[in-house]
């Protein structure tokens, strides 16, 4: 129980800490494109980093934020039926959809890690004026997956089934 | 084609069963896509499935929905919204009613400024509502207003949801964006104009203003200077746009440093109004981000399984007129926003690839067609009786009643659908802005 525990406060921990790179990045991406705007518009010398960044950026931003915003409960569902079935049957069907949620995360996180080890096996790279290995940028869809469908599993059986929005420091 | 209708039918019913059962959005389209995928390409599509979550992710077009939130959150966070309202205030006058005019403005604005219906509503309803009820205004028409004039919200310019629904539709980003600007104006118009009859008929509805003393709010002129700097962000971003120099996504970066250096010359500038900023924006757009990277594979499947050409054929046998066609295609995502409680999101996510075709057939302008039905999403969302925003109208007045609201909401519902009837009529409305731009 104890390592369980552990474990689940290093899972919390690394997930705040995505959520803040998340954030990171994003402040990145403003920034990246403000200095595009002004260098190709006020020196006339556009950059060729700016929109492979940003569209680098944009991928990390989506999945490093997903552990954190699942841990925290803030996907956009419908909660409707919350009002019109008993708070027993609401909590079955809760722990009945993060059961299917957390299935389906674990099966597109492994999906999607295949195909980053088979981007990494081929050396495939991006396509842009910045390429990169496309492994690179692809490890974080299925950390992402993986992570939140983690939170959903943890969710489902019991732990925070309604997780209590907390402000991150 | 009765196994494709089937298996269409049957995607849909997964889809929608395990929305309505509170299966997050962007889960649900995880479901039926992996679920879709093996039916048609067995697990030799699975690589197709990744790659589609990742060339979404990687859409540069896309960043436009983060730096909009985040321009959106440092204007909210800075002290720009009490400039705007003293301002515009003053602007407005000694009318009787004005904090009714006031508020219908104030939200067109802020639409303007962030695109977010629920977040004005709740803004407006927790700062305003309660200085207008002290001040003896209905609480009926105010509740009214508000709601009304934050659903302009996502369809005055720059809109997340424009954004969305052109990469969705794959149409122009910066014409769907500028759409939007007529009937923004078009419906702040009628609103304003519902208030004044409602007022002529009915003086009660407003407190006597004969009393108010005008000197203590400081002169005309001062309130229009403190406007210039939001106004300038506009420019910033949409005259960008119009102009033709800069895409969506480049306007909406100027827009965040527009907006940092309006935060620092109104003094709100610092550390932690920053950090909230970018952690709002990291949340919000990845919540609807994410729901785009899983369910863009949706609308692939649909098109891999013929799904336009069986709509358009169905189309063509029902031989229905265009108008009709029209009114049913924006009539089905009302009664399924209002009566499955359906996310806008998910619902232009199921709806566009299944319209795109039909458009086709009917030689329908599509950015005439999706402006239309971007309006639609955003009246479903004040509808009774589970409009998202009216709920989130709700949490900011728990003293006011689910009934009140209704009541509140439904003038404004009415007066929106007759908005929409007009642009209908009346394309100019939507499509002269847009024809400007010259073709994308």
């Amino acid at each position: 129980m104890g390592i369980m525990k552990g474990l689940a406060i290093v899972h919390d921990r690394l997930s705040r800490l995505s959520f803040i790179l998340a954030a990171c990045v994003l402040a990145f991406i403003s920034a990246a494109y403000c200095y595009e705007v002004v260098s190709r518009y006020f020196f006339n010398a556009p950059t060729i980093w700016a929109s492979p960044m940003v569209s680098y950026g944009l991928c990390l931003t989506i999945f490093l934020a997903l552990p954190d915003l699942t841990r925290r409960g803030l996907h956009v569902s419908v909660d409707l039926h919350e009002a019109w079935i008993s708070p027993t049957t609401s909590v079955r069907l809760m722990r009945a959809t993060r059961l299917v949620a957390a299935a389906f995360c674990l099966l597109g996180a492994w999906i999607t890690a295949e195909q980053a080890w088979s981007e990494f096996r081929f050396g495939v790279w991006t396509n842009t004026y910045l390429p990169i290995p496309k492994w690179w940028l692809f490890v974080f869809i299925p950390y992402g997956l993986l992570s939140g469908g983690i939170y959903f599993l943890r969710q489902a059986f019991g732990e925070a089934v309604h997780p209590v929005e907390e402000p991150i420091q | 084609m009765t196994a494709l209708i089937i298996t269409i039918l049957v995607a849909l019913a997964i889809l929608v069963g395990l929305l309505v059962g509170g299966t997050p959005v962007f889960v649900g389209f995880l479901v039926v896509n992996v679920i879709g995928v093996l039916v048609f390409f067995g697990p030799a599509g699975f690589g197709l499935f990744a790659n589609s979550i990742f060339s979404t992710a990687t859409t540069d077009t896309l960043a436009a929905v983060p730096l909009f939130i985040v321009m959106g959150e440092l204007l909210f966070r800075s002290g720009t919204m009490e400039v705007l309202f003293s301002s515009l205030d003053r602007l407005i006058g000694r009318v009787r009613g004005r904090q009714y005019i006031l508020c219908v403005l104030l939200s067109a604005i802020l639409g303007a400024l962030s695109g977010a219906a629920m977040a004005v509503a709740g803004l407006l309803g927790r700062s305003l509502y309660p200085a207008m009820i002290k001040r003896g205004y209905d609480p009926r028409l105010s509740a009214g207003t508000i709601l009304g004039g934050a659903s302009l919200d996502p369809i005055i310019p720059p809109s997340v949801l424009a954004v969305i629904l052109a990469t969705i539709a794959q149409v122009s980003t910066g014409k769907l964006l500028i759409a939007g600007a007529g009937p923004g104006i078009l419906l702040t118009l009628m609103f304003l104009i519902y208030v004044g009859v409602r007022l002529w008929f009915n003086p009660k509805l407003a407190p006597d203003i004969s009393k108010e003393d005008d000197t203590a709010r400081g002169s005309v002129f001062m309130a229009l200077v403190k406007m210039l700097p939001a106004c300038f962000i506009f420019f910033l971003v949409m005259g960008l746009v119009m102009l033709g120099i800069a895409t969506p996504t480049e306007a909406a970066a100027t827009g965040v440093f527009g907006a940092l250096v309006l935060s620092y010359f109104y003094g709100g500038l610092n550390f932690n109004m920053l950090r909230e900023s970018f952690y709002t924006g990291a949340t919000v757009s990845s919540l609807l981000l994410l729901i785009m990277c899983c369910a863009i594979m949706f609308s692939q499947l649909l098109t891999f399984a013929g799904a336009p050409q069986l709509f358009g054929e169905l189309v063509r046998t029902m031989q229905l007129p265009a108008a009709v066609m029209i009114f049913i295609m924006l009539a089905i995502p009302f009664f399924l926003h209002i009566l499955l409680f359906l996310d806008q999101v998910a619902l232009l996510f199921i709806l566009v690839p299944i319209y795109k075709p039909i458009l086709g057939v009917y030689h329908i302008d599509e950015i005439w067609f999706f402006t239309m039905l971007l309006i639609v999403a955003t009246v479903g969302g004040i509808s009774p009786p589970f409009g998202y925003t009216l709920f989130a109208m709700k949490s900011a007045l728990p003293g006011l009643s689910m009934t009140e609201l209704y009541k509140a909401a439904w003038p404004f519902v009415w007066l929106i659908c007759l908005g929409i009837l007009i642009v209908a009529l009346y394309p100019p409305v939507v499509t002269y802005l847009p024809n400007l731009m010259g073709p994308s």
